[in-house]
């Protein structure tokens, strides 16, 4: 029987190129994740480990206790017997001042504490010597190389209180494992607390001298007690606690990737199952022969077992092979090129690579031929394979189906109303078994869309009607067939069309957002707490090129019935002009000494237009009337607001304004004025300039990374669904290879048969286009709904045109069984079998 | 050996209709090799052959005989090693595939042995084929008077799946005459049909002959079948080997066998 197989196998074996071709690139995606993953992770772990080498025993702050220990820990550790070496580590973040006092990067710097003691420290520096006093630091290397920073230039950030230090770079380093994109500084301990806003460490690590006893000291450590107390943990413990804490770029991309796998590994099933359903009916009488001179079925099926277990195992091999390929140069651009990522392949991932392939090959091999075993050897040896099924789906299916889409819509529709973190997950839910139905149905859902959309593209009269007639009755012959082609382009579709619309959503809903929180074009905002300074008001107050500014106080105040609320202070004045404001009362009334409060905050506390609220501050008890109640506003505040001169006199501690807004001038292009206001505060330190714009762009551009990385995966879906429109076309153009002899014989030309199977692949992934678009926007829109703040915005450019890339491909798709399916010699129609 | 190599006199003999017998197809030193080298078989032997209008000619000879090539070369299915097959003034071997491709649809008709028609049309459907891969409109009267003759109003909506053999034979022939072709081609149309069906169809052949004026060519291997036709060529080894006018099942038998021998 072995030997029937593999001559069959070679027979067979361009076909199973198409099966292997499809197999190889899902597989090779999954097994590609899993190795540029693993690999990412293994560089990380090792270098983590490393960083913490040489530590013996470590102190940590207590789980449940606070997250830093007391500075003097470190010297009383460093005072016990035993103890060759302390270092306390503490990372804060500050912000960069560039070259001119100005901020010019909201990326915050990692300022870490390095312990002096060269093993602990596991400094990987690569140029100079590692800081040794105060206002000395260790650049990384990619900091440095971006903005041009070399040992002896000096670097100044500012911290938390903000306040400038500024360092004069020693030494260059490698970034850590979790630094991600922030620049990374490694200064002196004590240089770490000054920029702290709160003292402390975030743990203690200790080098034992040589001899000691690790229990004894241990003992020792754990002693010294204090509150909040501290545990102590060997090396091992530690490094094993440091790995799993990190952030590294590899745990993040593994979940979403193995994701976005799955959906080209199902895209995958549908194919290679549409396509062994195909081979075994055109087998069916290899198959009828085999048993009538006297194979049993469990020999027929076994034959087709070990086939495609040789086809899957074959094909995941290779996949396995072009993802470790393809992996290797990803990891590089992943990892920055700044360290040299090892690659990984671990058996774990080759056993689950292959077995995932080799499981979904069987599966929709084994289906099939089950069923073409069923059928009486003679009765199957006198068929004529034409494609045509005379199975019709039973009422079953069509129950099933209809079900799955009535509990999907209800459950989605559950999930869009439900506002709250679950309600997207309710709709994705309900949008799967949604989908399922919608599979389910396929076979009585596509055939008469491709009829329709065939009527549409026939068209009045003359021979293309001829050539889409039959187009169109050679793509609904067998519905299933039909049904199962289009559903895996149907699926790659649905989700481009889904993610498309979702993220022009959020982009279109961010917009407006925006346009509510900036209350005016630019923003002049302080980067410490300090507030913005007179001095930048003035500056930007006296450009031509800028209107109006209107003040922002930020403050906390105690009022009766309320209790602790904050107190926003605002130019009221202004409130209309700029903050567009929407509530009950009077505006004048507030500009005129009396408080705004939000509807929220009113109706917890009871208050209303015309009550009395007692405010209580630093400066005293006042009592006020409420006279606005704010439903909506373009500054959305929890609280109460007054205006800045109310303001001041309750909090006069509170003397700069944490936001100046500014419009620009009537007349002035507004990239001029930015300029203007861009060069007005330049040279204050602390200030930065946010323009509405920049912050549209800059989501724009988040946006337009996550829909390219996400669209990039979804093409490799749509591209094996692609071939697999190819595939069911060439073996229909295999198995129809008399009748479209017959068709030469009668006249059609060449042109016309080529026409005649593109038009047929047009159908085909025409429908799944239209039905995929329908369906990925009435997705969407649950989805969009289900999650509070978002507008829907349908994106109809750009769903069209993935309809059309789509219709496109199946058309590119039909090329080479076209071009077979044209040079069919007429003679063929004549030969009896 | 050769029996009836009377083609003159035969011609005069065979009806008082023609006087002068128009040449509807004709192939001249016509040759067709399979392979090359010491592999190469010889199909067809510079065979030189008139098939007259408005009559019905079966080719016939053993299996091997090359009279289904011959078939193919004149109907221009096949491409030719070496000679001309002149359809009226037209040179089929020197038309490119489009060209041959409009001549088969437009002024030749075919009948084969089976699958002869698309299993996704109907019997309307496939009749019209041909003329609506031309893009043409097909002549009512022309259609009804076919589908008369044919017996075929009742089964005209049916798919190939719903009719009998002998319907589906006869849907072919209807298919062969719809488009008037200069020459309607069958290729063993008897084959899968019961004697009592295939005398049907083949009435209907002699009849689209005698009373629609059409030409037909029939390859048979039946000599009850060849009986049918006003003329009998006999083939051999890719060599003409005779022929025989008003043929009965007899004669050809017994020119069957001398070929034999």
């Amino acid at each position: 029987m072995l030997s029937v197989t593999l001559a069959g196998l070679r027979a067979y074996v361009v076909r199973f190129l198409l099966t292997g071709t499809v197999i190889v690139l899902s597989i090779g995606f999954t097994a590609g994740t899993l190795v540029l993953t693993d690999s990412l992770d293994r560089a990380g772990r090792a270098e983590i480990t490393a960083s913490a080498a040489g530590t013996d025993l470590a102190a940590v702050p207590p789980d449940d206790g606070a997250d830093y220990l007391p500075v003097s820990l470190l010297d009383r550790i460093s005072a016990l017997d035993g103890v060759e070496a302390a270092a306390g580590h503490r990372v804060v973040h500050a912000r960069l001042v560039g070259g001119q006092g100005r901020v010019p990067d909201r990326s915050p710097v990692r300022v870490l504490a390095t312990p002096r003691d060269a093993e602990l420290a596991a400094l990987p520096l690569t140029d100079g010597r590692a800081p040794a006093a105060a206002g000395e630091i260790v650049l990384d290397t990619r900091t440095a190389e971006r903005q041009r920073v070399g040992v002896g230039d000096a670097y100044t950030v500012t911290g938390a209180d903000g306040r400038q230090m500024e360092f004069s770079v020693v030494g260059l380093a490698e970034p850590s494992v979790n630094a991600r994109d922030h620049p990374e500084v490694r200064a002196t301990g004590g240089d770490v607390q000054r920029l702290a806003a709160r003292p402390g460490i975030e743990r203690v690590d200790l080098r034992l001298e040589a001899g000691a006893a690790p229990a004894d000291v241990t003992a020792a450590v754990r002693e010294l007690g204090g509150d909040p107390g501290h545990v102590v943990l060997t090396g091992a413990e530690l490094r094993e606690r440091l790995v799993e804490s990190s952030t590294s770029v590899a745990k993040e991309l593994r979940i979403p990737l193995l994701m976005l796998g799955a959906v080209a590994l199902i895209v995958a099933a549908f194919v290679v199952a549409n396509t062994f359903r195909i081979l075994v009916a055109q087998r069916t009488r290899e198959l009828a022969l085999l048993r009538t001179v006297g194979a049993t079925r469990r020999q027929v099926l076994s034959g087709v077992l070990v086939e495609s277990t040789a086809v899957g195992a074959v094909a995941s091999l290779v996949g396995v092979a072009v993802g470790v390929l393809a992996a290797i140069p990803v990891g590089a651009v992943v990892s920055d090129d700044a360290r040299d990522v090892p690659t990984i392949v671990s058996t774990a991932t080759v056993l689950w690579s292959v077995a995932v392939g080799v499981a979904v090959t069987v599966g929709s091999a084994l289906l099939p031929a089950r069923a073409a075993t069923r059928v009486a050897p003679l009765a199957a040896v006198r068929s004529v394979p034409d494609g045509a099924d005379g199975q019709r789906a039973g009422r079953v299916r069509i129950a099933a189906g209809l079900v799955a889409i009535a509990a999907g819509s209800a459950v989605m529709a559950a999930g869009a109303l439900t506002a709250g973190m679950y309600g997207l997950g309710v709709v994705v839910l309900g949008a799967a078994v949604c989908f399922l139905g919608v599979l389910v149905l396929g076979p009585r859902v596509v055939p008469p869309m491709v009829r329709s959309l065939g009527r549409l593209l026939a068209g009045r009269s003359g021979s293309r009607r001829a050539t889409t007639r039959l187009a169109t009755a050679n793509a609904v012959r067998n519905p299933r067939r039909a049904a199962a082609t289009s559903a895996a382009l149907l699926i790659g579709v649905t989700m481009v069309a889904g993610f498309v619309t979702v993220a022009e959503s959020t982009r279109a809903s961010a917009g407006m957002v925006l346009d509510q929180q900036v209350p005016a074009d630019f923003l002049v905002r302080s980067d410490a707490e300090t507030g913005v300074p007179a001095s930048a008001v003035r500056a930007v107050d006296a450009l031509p090129e800028t209107g109006p500014s209107v003040r922002l106080y930020d403050g906390t105040v105690t009022a009766g019935g309320v209790g602790t609320v904050d107190l926003l202070g605002i130019d009221l004045d202004r409130f209309e002009a700029i903050a567009r404001v929407n509530g009950e009362g009077s505006v004048d009334d507030v500009a005129a000494g009396a408080v705004a409060i939000d509807r929220v905050t009113a109706e917890r506390s009871g208050l209303g237009v015309g009550d009395d609220v007692t405010v209580e501050a630093d400066s005293g008890t006042r009592t006020f009337d409420v006279g606005y109640v704010v439903d909506e506003g373009s500054v959305p505040f929890e609280g109460l607001a007054v205006t800045p001169d109310v303001f001041q006199e309750l909090l006069p501690s509170v003397d700069r304004p944490a936001r100046v807004g500014f419009d620009t001038a009537s007349d002035v292009d507004t990239e001029r004025a930015r300029a203007a206001v861009v060069e007005a505060v330049n040279g204050l330190p602390g200030v930065s300039v946010t323009t509405y714009t920049d912050t549209r762009e800059q989501l724009s551009e988040q946006l337009d990374q996550t829909l390219l990385v996400v669209l990039s995966i979804l093409g490799l879906a749509v591209v094996i669904a692609v071939i697999g429109i190819a595939n069911t076309m060439s073996l229909s153009v295999h198995e129809r290879a008399r009748e479209i002899g017959l068709l030469r014989a009668l006249g059609q030309t060449q042109r016309q048969t080529r026409a005649m199977l593109s038009i047929e692949a047009l159908l085909l992934s025409g429908v799944a286009a239209l039905l995929g678009a329908v369906i990925g926007v009435s997705f969407a829109w649950a989805a969009v709904l289900s999650v509070e703040d978002l507008v829907f915005v349908v994106p109809w450019a750009q769903v069209a045109g993935c309809g059309v890339v789509a219709g496109a491909l199946g058309l590119l798709a039909s090329v080479v069984p076209g071009r077979r399916a044209a040079r069919t010699a007429p003679v063929v129609a004549l030969a009896t079998e | 050996m050769l029996v009836g190599m009377t083609t003159q006199t035969s011609t005069d003999a065979a009806s008082p209709r023609w006087d002068a017998p128009r040449t509807a197809v004709r192939a001249v030193g016509l040759s067709k090799v399979y392979g090359s080298g010491d592999t190469a078989v010889h199909a067809l032997d510079t065979v030189d052959i008139a098939f007259e209008a408005e009559r019905f000619t079966a080719i016939m000879g053993p299996s091997g005989s090359g009279k289904s090539t011959l078939m193919h070369c004149l109907a221009g299915l096949d491409a030719v090693t070496d000679g001309q097959v002149l359809l009226g003034d037209t040179d089929l071997t020197g038309l490119g595939d489009t060209a041959l491709t409009r001549t088969r649809r437009d002024r030749l008709g075919f009948v084969f042995q089976s699958f002869n028609l698309l299993p996704t049309l109907d019997a309307e459907a496939n009749m019209l084929l041909p003329l609506k891969l031309a893009g043409r409109q097909a002549d009512q009267e022309w259609f009804d008077e076919v589908v008369d003759v044919l017996d075929l109003r009742a089964r005209l909506s049916h798919r190939p799946a719903e009719l009998s053999g002998g319907q589906q034979q006869r849907v072919a022939v209807g298919r062969a005459l719809l488009n008037r072709p200069d020459v309607v081609f069958a290729d063993e149309p008897t084959g899968n049909l019961d004697t009592r069906v295939g005398s049907e169809v083949l009435s209907f052949l002699r009849m689209s002959v005698r009373e629609l004026g059409r030409t037909v060519v029939m390859v048979t291997h039946d000599p009850s079948a060849a009986a049918y036709a006003d003329r009998v060529v006999l083939l051999a080894d890719g060599r003409l080997a005779g022929e025989i006018t008003e043929p009965t099942a007899d004669t050809v038998i017994d020119g069957l066998r001398q070929l034999g021998a």
